[in-house]
Order: structure tokens, then C-alpha cells, then sequence
């Protein structure tokens, strides 16, 4: 199991709670199992619309993007690939920042904490460390080569 | 290297063991210099070395000729082929540590495990949400003896109904919406137009949605002009449109919507302004909280309680069982709602 491989795997945990909370969001899951109820309350915020969508949609499109740019990572074809590598690093790294303002928001302007929005938010964490990671292996990987010339 | 000799004496081999020491020794001291790799050249020239003794050394040993030696590991180079040509690029240098690492191939057992866990992942997330889209929420028996909500709330159908259905809701929330949206239409149409059940609506404005209760207020202010299911479903259609996050001023949206219907508008809006029906929202409120209910939208239909934003079969099979279970003649009269009721006959609105 590379990095690659994990970030695939960890983002589709990602994408599916994002759906969860979209899911919620549209009405079609009736409550969120949320122990402290913080989620109704962050949902129901002037907060949980982004340029006009549910904050939960933008969710599962990154995460969406995150795993088919990690999955197609593993594949032979683009093993090497360095654009990949850098795109996973810009993409969860825009990702972690946004999960901070959430963040932000949730603690200082709608005082209610949606446990389900910190897991996400640990996540994208988790998805742009790994994403450095892979970057700085592929980078040493394409170096290795000019030093031994 | 020259050419093989005839014989391997204890000379020679005490020199093959030299060779391996040394090399081992090199690639000890470049390891400890974080030099590696950067030193490619010398190590293949001695790992050369090394290897073309040992041939002879094996050569030797086994009194192979050196064609059956030769052939025998042109052999083992094809068996073995695939997974050497893995090793060429899967050797790589971490640049953290300086140390060769090994990145994982990308086919084979490791891929297995990768694809096995991707399957699992997939169908343990689809499977889960699929269920929580589809449940029919928790089911609970009601204790019979619980007296029947009576006197509250807003009815729509007839009173001799075998059996009522009613529902706490609160029309901020994404899932009464869903439901009024979607489910409510051919609810009205097939089951409360044929006389099968009558509608309660009790107001439940949760504390999490702060615009609620000026929706509540506003569909009680149309109830005072006998249109209140017509009030409640532009509402609910709406419901994105004078939420907590579209707006902080609700009324600026509702109001309009009440002037669509054709609403005596002073009348509405002195009412809308004066708070006018905020305690009977409370009692129906107070009433939710009294019987424990869960969340919104939850359902009691003849001696069960569900809750959650029901799709038409799944309604209908409760319904059906309270139908089942339900006297002839009904299973209570209908008492007077706090408000006057729409005609039995109200004209389902599409989404």
C-alpha cells in the first residue's frame, strides 16, 4: 500500500461522509447522528451555503476530484508522474484551508461544533500530508537519476 | 575480469571473499555518507567484479562446464525477469532520511489488497447511505392508553377517517420539506382526498432554525384566512428562499408569498408583525416536547410513531397497518383544530 493508494482509500471515506451531509442537507436523510447536535445547528447556518451550494456539495466534489486524481495515480501509466503529485498537494492544500475557516466559523461565529465537519476536517489534513509526502518521494525519484550522471 | 581458470584453488576463493568484504565495506561507507546512489558507477563496476568471480567461484564448485552453467542461469534470469525488472524502478531514495526505500509495485498481491479495500470501502458507503435514504425511520409502538392529540394544530380531511396521521414539523427543516415537497402531494391526493386518513400538522420549530418561528407564525396567519395548507406549501417550496441562510429577514420573503395567495394583506401583516399566534406555536411546541418526539418530521399514525422524511410506499405501509388495525367508523373523532381546517378536498401542490 503506497501513499497514493491511501490517499484514494482515505478520500473516499471522505467523500462518503460529505454525501452524508449533503444527503441531509436535500432532505433526503431525515436526522444526522450527530451526539451533540452541533450539526443541525452548523447545517441550518447562513454559513452551510457556499457560492451558492451547500457546503456539504463542495465537500463531495473534492473529495471526488481528490480520489480520481489518487486513483489514477496508482495506475502504471502514471506511476511517475509529477503533475499528479503536485496537483494532489495543491488541491488538499486548498482543502485544509477551507476546512480552517469552517473551522473558524464553527468555533468563533456559530458556537456549535458538527463532529461530522471536524472528521472531515482532520481528513483533508491527513490527505494533504500524504499528498506532500508523495510529492517530495516523486521529486527525489526524478533527481536520483541527474546525480548518478 | 580474465578468462575463467581450469581449476579454483583456496587462493582464489580467499580472494572472492575479499571482494564481497569490500564491497560490502563500500556500500557501508557510502550508506553512512548519505552517498548511495550518488556513487552508482563505482558500485556497478564493483558489484561487476563480484559477480563475474562468483560465476567461476560457482562454476567451480559444481563441475559444471561453463556452458551448463551458463545455460542454467540464462534460465534463472528469464524466471526471474519480471520481478527484476519491478526492482529497477521501484528502487528509490527518500529524500527525508537518504535511505533506499521501496516504493510498492503497482500490480500484484499489494494492488489485491488496494482494490480489496476499495470494494469494501464502496459498498460499506453506498450500502450505508443507501439504508439511511430508504429507512423508514424508527418504528415505535405507542402505549394505547397515551391520549390522542386533540384540539391542535391544523387538519385537512375528513373527519370520519378510519385513521389520523400526525406530524410534528418544523418548516425550517430540510427533511419536512422533502417531505411536504415531495411525499405530502400524493399523500393528500390518494389517502386524505379518498377519506382514508385526515392530516394533523402540529407545529415543532426546533431552536436550531431561528427563522421557523416567523414561518409558523406566517402560516398561522393564514390560517385566520382559511388558507393555511396553501400558506404551508409555498412555504415549504420556498423554503431556500427565507431560511436561516438565505436571509435575516424571513418576513421580507414570506409576506410576498401570502400576497400570491391573495391574503387580506393588512390583516396578514399586522398579524405577521405582532407575533400574533407565537403561544400557540409554544403549546404545540410544548406538546412535541412533552411526548418525546425525536425529531422532524416524526409521524404518529394509529399507535405508531416514525420519524423521518417518509417516501409515499413507506407511508403508506404504515398507514395501511393503522388502517388494518382501525375500527370501522374511525378510530376517534375529530376534534376542532385550534385553527379552521382547508376542505378535505385541497388541491394537491406539485413541488
Amino acid at each position: 500500500m503506497n501513499r497514493r493508494m491511501l490517499t484514494a482509500l482515505v478520500a473516499l471515506v471522505g467523500f462518503f461522509i460529505a454525501l452524508y451531509l449533503a444527503f441531509y442537507k436535500t432532505g433526503v436523510i431525515g436526522t444526522l447522528a450527530c451526539g451533540s447536535g452541533g450539526c443541525d445547528t452548523v447545517q441550518s447556518s447562513r454559513w452551510a451555503d457556499f457560492l451558492g451550494f451547500p457546503v456539504a456539495s463542495w465537500g463531495v466534489a473534492f473529495y471526488a476530484v481528490v480520489f480520481a486524481l489518487a486513483f489514477m495515480a496508482t495506475l502504471e501509466r502514471w506511476a511517475d508522474s509529477r503533475s499528479l503529485s503536485l496537483a494532489l498537494v495543491l488541491l488538499t492544500g486548498w482543502g485544509v484551508l477551507f476546512s480552517a475557516w469552517l473551522k473558524y466559523l464553527e468555533l468563533f461565529v456559530i458556537h456549535a461544533i458538527c463532529r461530522w465537519c471536524v472528521v472531515s476536517a482532520v481528513i483533508a489534513v491527513v490527505l494533504f500530508a500524504l499528498a506532500v509526502l508523495d510529492w517530495r518521494a516523486t521529486r527525489a525519484r526524478d533527481e536520483a537519476p541527474a546525480s548518478d550522471a | 575480469m580474465s578468462e575463467p581458470e581450469q581449476t579454483y584453488n583456496e587462493g582464489r576463493a580467499r580472494n572472492l571473499e575479499a571482494l564481497l568484504r569490500g564491497l560490502a565495506d563500500r556500500i557501508a561507507e557510502l550508506d553512512r555518507q548519505g552517498r548511495l546512489l550518488s556513487e552508482a558507477g563505482e558500485l556497478m563496476k564493483l558489484i561487476g567484479d563480484v559477480r563475474s568471480e562468483l560465476f567461476h567461484y560457482e562454476v567451480r564448485a559444481t563441475y559444471d562446464t561453463p556452458e551448463v552453467a551458463e545455460n542454467r542461469r540464462i534460465v534463472a534470469d528469464a524466471q526471474s525477469e519480471q520481478d527484476n525488472q519491478w526492482q529497477k524502478s521501484e528502487w528509490t531514495q527518500d529524500a527525508g532520511r537518504g535511505k533506499g526505500v521501496v516504493t510498492p509495485p503497482h500490480k500484484g498481491g499489494k494492488n489485491r489488497t488496494f482494490y480489496i479495500l476499495l470494494g469494501v470501502l464502496l459498498v460499506a458507503g453506498i450500502g450505508t447511505l443507501s439504508w439511511l435514504a430508504t429507512r423508514s425511520g424508527n418504528v415505535i409502538q405507542l402505549d394505547p392508553n397515551v391520549a390522542p392529540i386533540a384540539n391542535q394544530g391544523h387538519v385537512i380531511g375528513s373527519p370520519t377517517a378510519a385513521v389520523e396521521v400526525v406530524e410534528f414539523a418544523d418548516f425550517e427543516c430540510p427533511a419536512c420539506g422533502s417531505f411536504a415537497n415531495l411525499t405530502e402531494p400524493d399523500v393528500r391526493a390518494r389517502l386524505v382526498n379518498t377519506g382514508q386518513i385526515r392530516f394533523r400538522f402540529i407545529d415543532y420549530p426546533l431552536d436550531i432554525h431561528p427563522n421557523t418561528w416567523a414561518a409558523h407564525n406566517a402560516a398561522w396567519c393564514a390560517s385566520e384566512q382559511n388558507r393555511f395548507w396553501e400558506m404551508h406549501d409555498l412555504i415549504f417550496q420556498n423554503q431556500d428562499r427565507w431560511s436561516t441562510q438565505a436571509t435575516r429577514r424571513p418576513n421580507a420573503v414570506l409576506i410576498p408569498l401570502a400576497r400570491q395567495l391573495g391574503l387580506d394583506m393588512p390583516q396578514f401583516e399586522g398579524c405577521v408583525e405582532s407575533r400574533k399566534f407565537h403561544p400557540q406555536i409554544k403549546a404545540n411546541y410544548d406538546e412535541a416536547l412533552r411526548r418525546g418526539i425525536p425529531s422532524t418530521p416524526t409521524f404518529i399514525i394509529g399507535t405508531q410513531q416514525v420519524s423521518g422524511s417518509l417516501g409515499y410506499d413507506q407511508f403508506k405501509r404504515v398507514v395501511d397497518q393503522a388502517l388494518a388495525a382501525a375500527p370501522r367508523g374511525g378510530t376517534r373523532a375529530d376534534s376542532a383544530s385550534a385553527t379552521k381546517a382547508a376542505p378535505a378536498g385541497a388541491t394537491p401542490r406539485p413541488r
